[in-house]
């Protein structure tokens, strides 16, 4: 740092869509702030450009302070394709055996199952062996988790496994409890995450080297956290925000952004049903509202407009936002986008003529494809009902104006109730993000 | 005017539940979701119907039932048939596995509040009445929170409304059908040497009017007395009606219009038409009926020679084990296998090499387990799907373990 240089702090969203960046100085003054959907411009290049800015403005950033959603991406995928997996012999795949509907979070070809009783030498035989194997499968592995129990393996043997794989310049990952599928679960999932934090976090430290790079885990910012934890960060974050107050009778916040609608109860869950299994991490529970703001809108084979079981992928996004060509939820709202002002800074092309149009005849080509004997579906109609089944959602998951608010850059879909003044709260997370530094540090 | 997205706010309200119908108070089916490996979409319309004859319940009122021999299935799952409106009814089950008594067809919440004789009987009387309570207070919970629906229970509950959507079903029905395959198909099978199950299946047209006919006759008859194998009518129907909406993809749209095109044959008598009084083969002869009843329609909708495919039955169990007041249940079919809960057993083997499951579960706890199996477990299925007790095959029964003992599987999916 140069000596006429000022420090500054940055606080980050990195949602699974969309990104919100905020530099404030140590006066608190916002001196530079940007929100971007990822789609478009990637992370990387949103935080060297926010760098050059900050650096034109003379200040250097002191700490980054991070809530993140970004991993939701990954719950749609199987994990652990470079994760090799040190276990015991007759223990292989345990853990999928409570749920086999769900992913699995370790490729089955990259284990090694040991026998524990073998002696040193023919263990380390056996090891190199099933090592050359893996590679001829996956010859950019690089993670290996040892799921080794030590009541039933030496430590001499355990030594040499370790010793074994950081010569190879492995990162090694430790479960001493292959029986509870609970952790083996939490280690493999640790591992099978490592990349995509690993990739966040550089991309940070290479805009802002001499920064310190926090997560929000639990109720604080941190700057070690365990991979999964980041699986929870945003709804930590949100639940601590809300729920913060204990003299509040808010106990349920209606999410409604554009990536997201939910509804996160200040109760709490012990256990994480996770797309990969159970994982014990206790939680705000949290429950997605029946339709996604990506939910593709579309005709069937039987000629009758439907909504996808799936969201669709965030990549190209929405008509919205200028790529996209497929009819999402999001751009049935393309009208009321038009006058947020957040929105339209992460979505340029709200603007754009020419998207409205597209996105309109895009809706008449739904309605006039449907074959139905009852009714004909147009934009307005289906508005209405999203609206409609919203209201049903928080309504039956026992939201009322007395105990929950609304956030997020969607809260306009709230159907306002009697107490209009205050059910509605405006939320953004970077705003939140340096209220809860201050916090903490006051 | 009502679109057959409705559906899904049919689905919202009744979103807590795992098994549910939504009637008018003709009995006619509105909307219907079957959650639970047991199906039990017909046995809750045929309470309903007994419910209405004998007990006529107003608005608010809940009555409960789990008879296996009064359209119940087994003693722990208890029926409860609600009153939303005049014309319009809901009706649910659950499992609560400490019942182990017949609760006839009685009124357990009347408008609003539970009765204090119900209350006294069949929660205040039991040791673990805490347990009980709990049970009763969610299912109840369940019930208030549809009940704030009270817009869309007053607009469904309306004649106009409920003409409108069985339009909707019906036309969905018949665009599903348009380019579906007419034909037929027969098929007998041998259960348990001496049981013969036979099942026709036809799919016609007549005065354009399309109808599945679906025929058991020539099946065997049950044997009264302690070989009985057999079980009630509707335990056949839920499995086929979710069969055949499932194959034609008509789940969400499961309504009076599509049941009444669908014709059964259930001969009296029959092992699929005479109810047991515990309900204990319910399971395997409704999977037994579900997988040939799969086989028909898709030798009818075959683009092949019918004779090409032979009909092989599938292993599959549900096994309810119980230490305590805890109860666990654990799944197994071609498809998938789900355990609730491992904790109590040690893991002396516990593998999966390519789909195949392998176990050797050590029970770990000094309270007696009590395993209930149910379910087929198929000759041409034994070599990849089997389960075993201390090194003794298991298919069906009621198994004790003690610490120490082992519980083996193997199974491929």
């Amino acid at each position: 740092m140069t000596d006429n240089q000022t420090q500054a702090n940055l606080a980050l969203f990195i949602g699974e869509t969309y990104c919100e960046i905020e530099v404030q100085n140590l006066d608190h003054q916002i001196i530079f702030s940007k929100e971007i959907f990822l789609p478009q411009i990637t992370l990387k290049n949103a935080l060297q450009t926010t760098a050059a800015e900050v650096l034109k403005l003379g200040c250097t950033i002191q700490n980054v302070y991070t809530v993140c959603r970004y991993l939701e991406r990954l719950k749609n995928f199987r994990l652990g394709g470079s994760v090799i997996q040190v276990t015991h012999k007759g223990l292989e795949n345990n853990y999928m055996l409570e749920n086999t509907g769900r992913f699995s979070l370790a490729a089955s070809s990259l284990i090694i199952a040991i026998d524990a009783q073998a002696n040193m030498t023919d263990l380390s035989e056996y090891l190199s062996t099933e090592f050359d194997r893996t590679r001829k499968i996956n010859p950019e592995a690089n993670k290996v988790v040892m799921n080794l129990d030590p009541k039933q393996i030496s430590v001499a043997k355990n030594k040499m496994i370790q010793k074994f794989f950081t010569e190879k310049n492995f990162k090694l990952f430790f479960n001493s409890t292959p029986y509870d599928l609970n952790s083996i679960r939490q280690v493999l999932l640790n591992a099978g995450t490592e990349g995509t934090k690993e990739e966040l976090t550089k991309e940070i430290q290479d805009a802002f080297p001499a920064a310190e790079i926090l997560f929000w885990s639990q109720d604080r910012f941190l700057t070690e956290i365990e991979n999964y934890q980041l699986y929870f960060s945003a709804d930590d974050f949100l639940g601590s925000t809300i729920f913060a107050d204990k003299n509040s009778s808010v106990d349920k916040v209606i999410h409604l952004d554009i990536e997201n609608w939910m509804v996160l109860e200040k109760s709490h869950q012990s256990c994480w049903d996770s797309p990969w299994g159970k994982i014990q991490r206790s939680h705000f529970r949290n429950t997605p509202l029946s339709l996604h703001p990506l939910t593709e809108i579309l005709i069937d084979e039987n000629a009758f407009l439907q909504f996808s079981k799936m969201p669709a992928p965030s990549e190209p996004g929405p008509m919205t936002a200028g790529r996209g060509v497929k009819s999402l939820i999001l751009d049935v709202f393309f009208a009321d986008l038009k006058n947020q002002a957040l929105l339209n800074r992460l979505f340029p092309a709200l603007q754009n003529a020419n998207i409205e149009k597209k996105i309109q005849s895009q809706f008449k080509v739904l309605e006039h494809g449907q074959k139905t004997e009852s009714k004909t579906l147009n934009q307005s109609d289906i508005k209405e009902f999203i609206q409609e089944l919203i209201h049903f959602d928080i309504n039956r998951l026992g939201c009322s104006d007395e105990n929950s608010l609304c956030t997020g850059n969607m809260s306009f879909l709230k159907k306002e109730g009697s107490k209009k003044s205050n059910h509605l709260k405006h939320f953004r997370w970077t705003e939140e993000i340096f209220k809860k530094v201050t916090e903490v540090k006051t | 005017m009502i679109s057959h997205l409705e559906s899904h706010k049919f689905g919202s309200i009744i979103s807590h539940f795992n098994n549910a119908s939504i009637v008018n108070s003709k009995g006619e089916l509105l909307f219907s979701k079957d959650a639970d490996p047991f199906k039990t979409t017909t046995s809750r319309l045929v309470l309903f119907q007994i419910a209405k004859k004998y007990l006529s319940p107003s608005t608010g009122d809940i009555i409960i039932s789990n008879d296996p021999e009064n359209g119940g299935t087994s003693l722990s799952r208890i029926y409860f048939i609600s009153c939303l409106s005049l014309n319009l009814f809901l009706i649910w089950d659950a499992e609560f596995y400490p019942i182990d008594f017949k609760i006839p067809l009685s009124p357990f919440v009347e408008n609003g509040k539970i009765s204090p004789f119900m209350k006294a009987a069949l929660i205040e009387s039991q040791p673990n009445k805490e347990h009980y309570s709990a049970f009763f207070e969610t299912e109840i919970g369940k019930f208030n929170t549809v009940n704030k629906f009270k817009e869309f229970i007053r607009e469904a509950s309306g004649e106009d409304f409920q003409k409108q959507w069985f339009m909707v079903c019906k036309n969905i029905f018949i665009n599903h059908f348009e380019a579906k395959a007419f034909g037929q198909n027969e098929l007998s099978y041998k259960y348990k040497t001496d049981h013969l199950l036979k099942l026709r299946t036809e799919v016609d047209e007549k005065q354009n009017q399309r109808f599945f006919k679906v025929d058991f006759s020539g099946s065997s008859l049950a044997k009264p007395g302690p070989a009985q194998i057999s079980c009630a009518s509707h335990v056949i129907e839920s499995g086929l009606i979710i069969e055949f909406s499932k194959y034609y993809a008509l789940e969400k749209y499961l309504s009076q219009p599509i049941l009444d095109h669908v014709k059964l044959i259930l001969p009296p008598k029959s092992i699929v038409s005479n109810a047991h009084k515990t309900g204990e083969f319910n399971f395997e002869l409704q999977k037994m009926a579900r997988q040939m009843m799969k086989f028909n329609l898709t030798q009818i909708n075959a683009q092949t020679k019918k004779n090409d495919k032979k009909f092989s039955l599938y292993s599959t169990h549900l096994l309810q084990m119980t230490s305590g007041t805890e109860t666990n249940l654990f799944f197994l079919s071609n498809s998938r296998i789900q355990f609730e809960n491992l904790n109590s057993f040690h893991q002396k083997i516990l593998q999966n090499t390519d789909g195949e499951y392998k176990a050797c579960l050590v029970y770990n706890s000094d309270k007696p387990l009590t395993i209930r199996v149910s379910g087929i477990s198929s000759d041409e299925d034994h070599a990849k799907r089997w389960l075993k007790i201390n090194k003794v095959p298991v298919r069906h029964g009621t198994f004790n373990l003690k610490k120490g003992d082992e519980f083996i599987l193997n199974w491929k999916i």
